[in-house]
């Protein structure tokens, strides 16, 4: 394994480490990538087995904690009612994602303009779309054309052919119109035919816990391929403990952790951050120097402040005939009737219901379980039968706004199993927040009714919903109000990078991984633009 | 035949019983719904091929602890009745030895073949030939079709 210092060093490959490096790939540079995780094998995904549901619950849970792998670092998430979600491996987040694939609206770049609150992005709608449109093009979206709630597509003629409604998204969808209110076949990162050498979806209905079919795009079958193929190095089970920083205040390389748990160096002229809203703001405050005794880049003191969820609410109905159960993939269909901000609502801002059809039956069981409708003993099977394949619902995906003391910070005692401190994550749900969820409950609730739902379980904020983790190095003008600059450089040090979703300003009301990608592009587009000053 | 040998055996015969006790009272057999009770021989062997020690030693000291509550006594010597009470109290608590334990009955319920084949469900993994999803009635959609753009134009 060589040693040898390279151009670029790419510190994850997740969503955004995979699209960064395959975009950096034409410039020639060396670049190499260190990631935690190992590769995976689709073979061992939980849909090869019978016991898909307890594997998606153990070694595939989205909690680090629960999953507790060797690869993993755990999170002390207790001071939080939303718990932390992630995978660390080659593809990162996209492993475990539901491939649902909005993109922003031009007005969440706008919040402050608009709304009087957070802050206005340094950059545009405008500025990304062309780097949606690249990211569409590997990574192969399902969808449909014209939906009233969404700018056009650049390019709708690279859309695939949309998911399949089924019986679920039927039930919705005649829910919605009864209410007068928008749905919409949801942009999708699920090939419904061969994309790139990748199979069509069909239907395994486990697209949570791997994709074993290869036809959800996660970044292992997507950017990886084609950028190691043209020269990139990933190596894996490397642990990045510090970035390490030179007496010229460059950045100059990184210390790691190695798959024997031998520390090594890499020297490198160019560091990119692609850690997530959680692991980038814990490696910058673990890289302490007399220059950074805060942290790395943290000058203005915001490394690890403003943290954004998603708060999700989760709104099931049952219906009294059968309808899909787990069959096809989750994400079906989307509804923007409630995105943007109308006060009379009682909050500012909005949210995306993101339809997820049906479960499989041990999950039935635990929900018809926690929610009361199944009894213990001799009634259970009556009550089940009730349930079976009967439930479909949503989550509304409520944009959060930022707020200073929603961190994440260096848990004073819990370390990982190279001894590196974890992360400690301290969060509260603000006002805001409590009422759109409330409000999202509410109208989803009358929805479901309308299209036949006989009774309706919820649960808000869902525990589990830390998938989306924002806004802790954000982006912006002023070195005093951010940590890096619009192209995503650090203001303190001008070889550093960030590409992942800590760079938000906002977080606006839609899952993030198509704009964190599309900013990865736009950020090392700008990079191959000032290769000749780049530094200055 | 299971995959456990003898000195693998992670519960004592009083915990064994207590378990499949409880796997039954959680879900029991229906006949006229052709369904197994999870306290099957070969679903409970599962349940203590899946649970580990932690998560049974758990479970086990938490209904010791509320039948000394019920009755003063361990759980071996409650009458039915008292064992009909110490359910129900089960049933309602949010307590973490008790929700593994039924997450883990539950998980290893409806992974068996014949349950699956009761509920009308094919036994067998999703992948390779996946499912059919019934085709998609566009014609829904229309009313929505109709609507202007009513996204929030920006001046950029």
């Amino acid at each position: 394994m060589s040693q040898q210092p390279v151009d670029v060093l790419i510190i994850g490959a997740g969503a955004s480490g995979a699209a960064a490096a395959w975009n950096l790939v034409d410039t020639r540079m060396r670049i190499l990538c260190l990631e935690q995780g190992d590769w995976m094998n689709p073979l061992n995904y939980p849909s090869t087995g019978l016991d898909w549901e307890a594997r998606s619950w153990g070694e595939y849970s989205v909690s680090p904690n629960r999953r507790g792998l060797v690869t993993d670092y755990p999170v002390n998430d207790e001071n939080s009612p939303i718990s932390i979600s992630n995978f660390n491996g080659v593809g990162g987040g996209t492993i475990l994602y539901n491939g649902h694939f909005p993109r922003f609206h031009p007005s969440d770049f706008r919040v402050k303009t608009l709304d009087g609150v957070a802050d206005d992005w340094p950059i545009d709608y405008a500025t990304l779309a062309p780097f949606y449109a690249v990211n569409d093009r590997i990574t192969g979206v399902a969808g449909l054309a014209g939906d009233p709630a969404n700018p056009p597509h650049a390019d709708p003629n690279v859309l695939l052919p949309p998911l399949p409604l089924g019986k679920s998204a039927g039930a919705i969808g005649t829910g919605f119109n009864a209410k007068g209110w928008h749905w919409w076949p949801s942009d999708a990162a699920i090939a419904t035919q061969e994309h790139d050498g990748r199979a069509a979806c069909i239907n395994l209905g486990a697209c949570l816990s791997g994709c074993a079919q290869g036809a959800k795009a996660s970044t292992d079958i997507t950017y990886w391929p084609h950028a190691i193929r043209r020269g990139v190095e990933l190596r894996t089970r490397c642990r990045v403990r510090e970035i390490s920083l030179g007496d010229d205040g460059m950045a100059n390389g990184v210390w790691y952790y190695d798959e024997l748990g031998e520390e090594q160096f890499q020297a490198a002229a160019v560091v990119i951050l692609a850690t997530n809203g959680v692991g980038t703001p814990r490696l910058l405050l673990n890289s302490k120097s007399t220059r950074f005794p805060d942290g790395l880049a943290n000058s203005s003191g915001l490394v690890g402040k403003n943290l954004m969820f998603h708060p999700y609410a989760m709104i099931r109905g049952v219906f009294p005939e059968s309808l899909d159960g787990n069959h096809g993939p989750g994400a079906c269909i989307w509804s923007q009737e409630f995105y943007e901000t109308d006060l009379q609502r009682g909050f500012v801002r909005g949210f995306t219901y993101e339809m997820n059809r049906g479960m499989g039956p041990a999950a039935t069981a635990m929900l018809g379980l926690a929610h009361g409708r199944l009894p213990w003993g001799t009634d259970y099977h009556k009550h089940y039968a009730g349930l079976h394949q009967r439930i479909t619902g949503m989550v509304a995906i409520c944009e959060d706004l930022p707020e200073r003391h929603n961190t994440v910070t260096l848990d004073p005692n819990l370390v990982d199993s190279h001894g590196i401190p974890a992360p400690k994550i301290d969060y509260t749900l603000s006002t805001n927040s409590r009422k759109m969820l409330d409000y999202a409950v509410a109208r989803a609730s009358e929805a479901l009714r309308a299209g036949g739902a006989t009774d309706v379980m919820s649960e808000a904020p869902l525990a589990v919903g830390g998938w989306h983790l924002m806004g802790t190095a954000r982006m912006g003008l002023d070195p005093a109000c951010s940590v890096v600059n619009e192209w995503g450089r650090a203001h303190d040090v001008k070889n550093l990078f960030v590409v992942d979703g800590s760079i938000f300003v906002t977080s606006a009301g839609v899952n993030p991984t198509r704009t964190i990608q599309a900013l990865a592009l736009y950020i090392t587009d700008c990079m191959k633009k000032r290769l000749a000053n780049l530094f200055d | 035949m299971n995959d456990i040998i003898a000195t693998d055996t992670r519960s004592n015969p009083a915990q064994e019983d207590l378990v499949a006790y409880f796997a039954g009272a959680i879900i029991p057999a229906c006949s006229e719904q052709r369904m197994l009770a999870a306290n099957d021989p070969s679903i409970l062997q599962d349940i203590f091929n899946t649970a580990d020690a932690a998560a049974v030693n758990g479970f086990c000291r938490h209904v010791e602890m509320v039948a000394d509550e019920i009755a003063g006594c361990p759980f071996a010597d409650l009458n039915e009745a008292q064992k009909e009470a110490l359910t129900r109290r089960l049933e309602n608590s949010n307590a973490a030895n008790v929700l593994v334990f039924v997450s883990i009955v539950v998980q290893c319920y409806y992974r068996d073949p014949r349950v699956l084949a009761a509920l009308e469900l094919e036994a067998r993994p999703a992948y390779p030939k996946g499912y059919e999803v019934e085709k998609s009635d566009w014609a829904l959609l229309e009313p929505v079709k109709q609507r202007p753009p009513f996204y929030k134009a920006v001046d950029e």
